[in-house]
């Protein structure tokens, strides 16, 4: 009988749950978590709400809610790791040797790194775009709302997977990108890798479909008059990312896909033996890997014009320019991977045209740098909170751009390449970049979307712990690096004399933590007084562009009536002219409805992942079944949108304007 | 949206792409493990089935050609081939040179050792 459950679950076995105090620790809060949630909805009888108004939207504002919602409680998750981690290396100089097993330090890191550029990075880069780009290119929808909510529920079903490791055996404990031959079978026999591949597998497919849907939006469902050189920057940014996304991503699903045949089927494509070529992934894995990066940071410097256009009470400097910024950096990110490998042993010839085209793309970055300065430059700056984020930004990201261009010099990165000094530099383009970028937009955007603001001065307070935290944090690990301190390191000698720079960063990411806390309390406390800022008339900051014009909460629909648009900048403009933008005739709009499909694909695939991971290949096989019978049940599908009627829309409309006034 | 509706194709042009789709894979299979060809007429095989593949979904799923504006696709084509070259020429000139130069044979590794390090 044993026997039979045996074979029946594959490698499953009850030695997959945690043993070791912290693991336990973790799994019993993520299970516990888990029903507490699930109670206070019983309790308060929420589940028919949740299901209706949220797990089965196809509405893409709600979408990106649901996003951003999941990357933050990633951001946490990834935070604790980030804080186990300073722990470690604060205290396992000498004879102490910390506080972490070592193995377990290693799958610490490797799911920091991992859980913040998927799950973080990622999740709020593609809610942010659900959230804003129909709104800003007049549309009422995506180009295929249904494919969108599966992008979604992929990458949920990712992030449970990542999660559920915690839980059901272990993690990769071969660093975020998992190089073999460390990777294959032979050095990593567990089932840890297989988590990893199959979550970013599962989670990189939604990023895929999510890069084809908002291209096809943003190339045809632009409202008239919108050419192209009249979109707001944001739009452009994520136009340019998502065809970024198109080509990078199948880079990194065939990568992983060859790596999972080498680990589940005996394959040999990265092995050391059989023909295999390890460093073929190296370089697989950073073509894909660049222009992620770009990926990430490209809508934050959309943001970051429509900030500071917004806040300068000026239109934006050099806008041509800064379309051919975004293209050129987007082109450039495609040639220089090898900046990840110059150590690999490439040819003094191949190191240099690499090294020569990463320096390259300081160029259009610096175009960029310096038109939002021209951009505040005698403009009426106001100091909001998303306008501190955008300072912080500049100087963090100008001095990671610094060192950046420092470790593109191959001979410099032969001193400086998998040292703390890379890890300062990374995390101050990201962190400084892209997540300063992102908490910007959601200051930004928040009234736009829930129809009240964030309050100001715990966003200030959060902005100042975040940025000291931030220096605190990370100058050291510049120090640390020059001194010859290698990254992913759980120990070192104590008469190198760095311990007390690695406390001086624990001190940091403490403080960071603060600014969690009060990003945390902003949202709660702002809930709580929003009576006191409204925003219902949907313009409170004077803002330039469409998404402006709407109501606030924005209506399923968007727009009453599609906007016609003659410029750029179109809603100051109208608001310069005092012209209506559109007369008020409504009309009947048709409205995707919900289904719970997309749900239904995403748990399937997950079934295949875990399945894949633990080899319990009936579950394989009916999963996989499972998601492309889903799939044509769904294409086959024929009644799937509704009607608002135009008195309905005339009602909702009125109730919005009537609130603001 | 709806205008595209003259653009999806029949049964007819799905099923032959399947069919011919699964009939370029076997092919592949087939001639590489029952080692049929063997070296670069294998390696030229296999890139030449490729390119038919690509082009067979292309014109069988994808409806090539007949759009109303192919302006926008033959953009995206040449951007595509860009990318397609980067990538697959850069890859090539890489990992041409790493083998070239960290998996030396092993009579170059002994003529090295005997000449530099006088073993
Ligand atoms: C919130 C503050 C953060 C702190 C305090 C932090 C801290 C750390 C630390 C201590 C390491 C390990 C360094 C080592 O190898 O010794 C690390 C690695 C890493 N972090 Fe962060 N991090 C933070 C945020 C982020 C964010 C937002 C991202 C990406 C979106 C990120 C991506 C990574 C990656 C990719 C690695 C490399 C993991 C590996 O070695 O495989 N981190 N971080
Ligand atoms: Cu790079």
């Amino acid at each position: 009988m044993l026997d039979f459950f045996a074979g029946f679950l594959g490698k499953l076995t009850l030695d997959a749950f945690p043993h070791n105090p912290i693991t336990a620790g973790a799994a019993v809060s993520i299970v516990a978590g888990t029903l507490v949630g699930a109670a206070l909805m019983t309790r308060y009888k929420k589940w028919s709400w949740l299901w209706r108004e949220w797990l089965t939207t196809q509405d893409p504002k709600k979408i990106g809610v649901m996003y951003i919602v999941v990357a933050m409680l990633m951001l946490l998750r990834g935070l604790s790791d980030a804080l186990m981690m300073r722990a470690q290396q604060a205290t396992s100089a000498g004879s102490s040797q910390g506080v972490l097993p070592t193995d377990m330090f290693q799958q610490v890191f490797s799911a920091h790194g991992t859980i913040m550029i998927f799950f973080v990075a990622m999740g709020l880069l593609f809610g942010l775009i659900n959230l804003i780009v129909p709104l800003q290119i007049g549309a009422r929808d995506v180009a295929f709302p249904f494919v969108n909510a599966v992008s979604f529920w992929l990458f949920t079903a990712g992030m449970v997977l990542i999660n559920l490791s915690l839980v059901v055996g272990e993690f990769s404990a071969a660093g975020w990108l998992a190089y073999p031959p460390l990777s294959e079978l032979k050095y990593s026999p567990g089932v840890g890798v297989d988590y990893w591949i199959w979550s970013l597998q599962i989670a990189g497919v939604g990023s895929l479909l999510s890069g084809v849907n908002f291209l096809a939006t943003i190339i045809k469902m632009r409202c008239p008059g919108m050419t192209m050189m009249r979109m707001p920057l944001f739009v452009w940014s994520a136009l340019i990312t998502m065809v970024m996304i198109c080509f990078a991503f199948p880079i990194l699903t065939a990568t992983l896909t060859m790596l999972a045949l080498d680990r589940s089927l005996g394959m040999h494509f990265f092995t050391a033996d059989g023909g295999g070529n390890a460093m073929m992934y190296v370089n697989l894995i950073w073509a894909w890997g660049h222009p992620e990066v770009y990926i990430l940071v490209l809508p934050a410097f959309g943001v970051f014009s429509e900030v500071v256009a917004t806040f300068s009470r000026k239109r934006l400097f050099g806008y041509t320019s800064m379309v051919w910024a975004l293209a050129s950096i987007a082109f450039l990110s495609f040639i220089v991977w090898l900046h990840h490998f110059f150590t690999m042993g490439a040819g003094a010839d191949v190191n240099a045209f690499f090294g020569i085209t990463t320096m390259v793309i300081a160029i259009p970055t610096g175009v960029k740098v310096f038109n939002w300065l021209f951009t505040m430059f005698r403009g009426r700056v106001r100091f909001t909170t998303p306008m501190l984020w955008f300072m912080g930004f500049i100087v963090t990201f100008t001095i990671g751009g610094a060192t950046g261009v420092l470790l593109a010099i191959p001979p410099a990165d032969f001193q400086l390449h998998n040292s703390l000094f890379l890890v300062a530099h990374f995390h101050n383009m990201i962190i400084g970049g892209v997540v300063f970028g992102f908490f910007a937009a959601i200051t930004y955007w928040f009234p736009k979307i829930f129809g009240f603001r964030l309050n100001e001065r715990l966003g200030r307070s959060a902005f100042w712990y975040w940025l000291i935290g931030f220096l605190l944090a990370f100058v050291p690990l510049y120090i640390l690096g020059l001194m010859g301190a290698t990254r992913r390191m759980n120990h070192y000698d104590s008469s190198l004399g760095w311990q007390w720079l690695f406390i001086v960063a624990a001190v940091g990411v403490l403080v960071i933590s603060l600014g969690v806390v009060f990003q945390l309390i902003q949202i709660a406390y702002s809930i709580w007084q929003r009576k006191g800022s409204m925003a219902r008339g949907g313009d409170p900051w004077d803002g330039r562009t469409l998404e402006w014009s709407t109501v606030s909460p924005v209506p399923a629909y968007n727009f009453a009536i599609i906007p016609t648009v003659t410029s750029r900048d179109a809603f100051w403009e109208q608001k310069q002219s005092g012209k209506k933008l559109t007369a008020p005739r409504y009309e009947d709009i048709l409205m995707p409805k919900n289904t719970p499909m997309a749900m239904y694909i995403a748990a399937a695939a997950l079934a295949f992942g875990f399945g894949f991971i633990w080899h319990i290949w009936w579950l394989v096989a009916l999963s996989g079944f499972g998601v492309v019978a889903l799939v044509i049940i769904r294409s086959n599908q024929t009644d799937t949108e509704y009607v608002i009627t135009a008195a309905e829309v005339a009602e909702i409309e009125a109730s919005g304007r009537k609130a603001a006034a | 949206m709806s205008q595209s509706t003259h653009q999806s194709g029949s049964l007819v042009s799905y099923t032959v792409g399947f069919v011919l789709s699964v009939a370029i894979t076997l092919a592949a299979y087939v001639a590489t493990v029952n080692k049929i060809f063997t070296g670069w007429s294998l390696v030229i095989l296999l890139v030449f089935l490729a390119v038919t593949q690509l082009l067979v979904q292309l014109i069988c799923f994808l409806h090539i050609g007949r759009e109303a504006k192919p302006r926008w696709n033959l953009m995206a084509f040449l951007f595509m081939a860009l990318m397609f070259g980067v990538i697959a020429i850069g890859s090539l000139w890489i990992m041409h040179n790493m083998n070239y130069r960290m998996v030396p044979k092993g009579v170059e590794v002994n003529n090295y050792l005997s000449n530099q390090d006088g073993l």
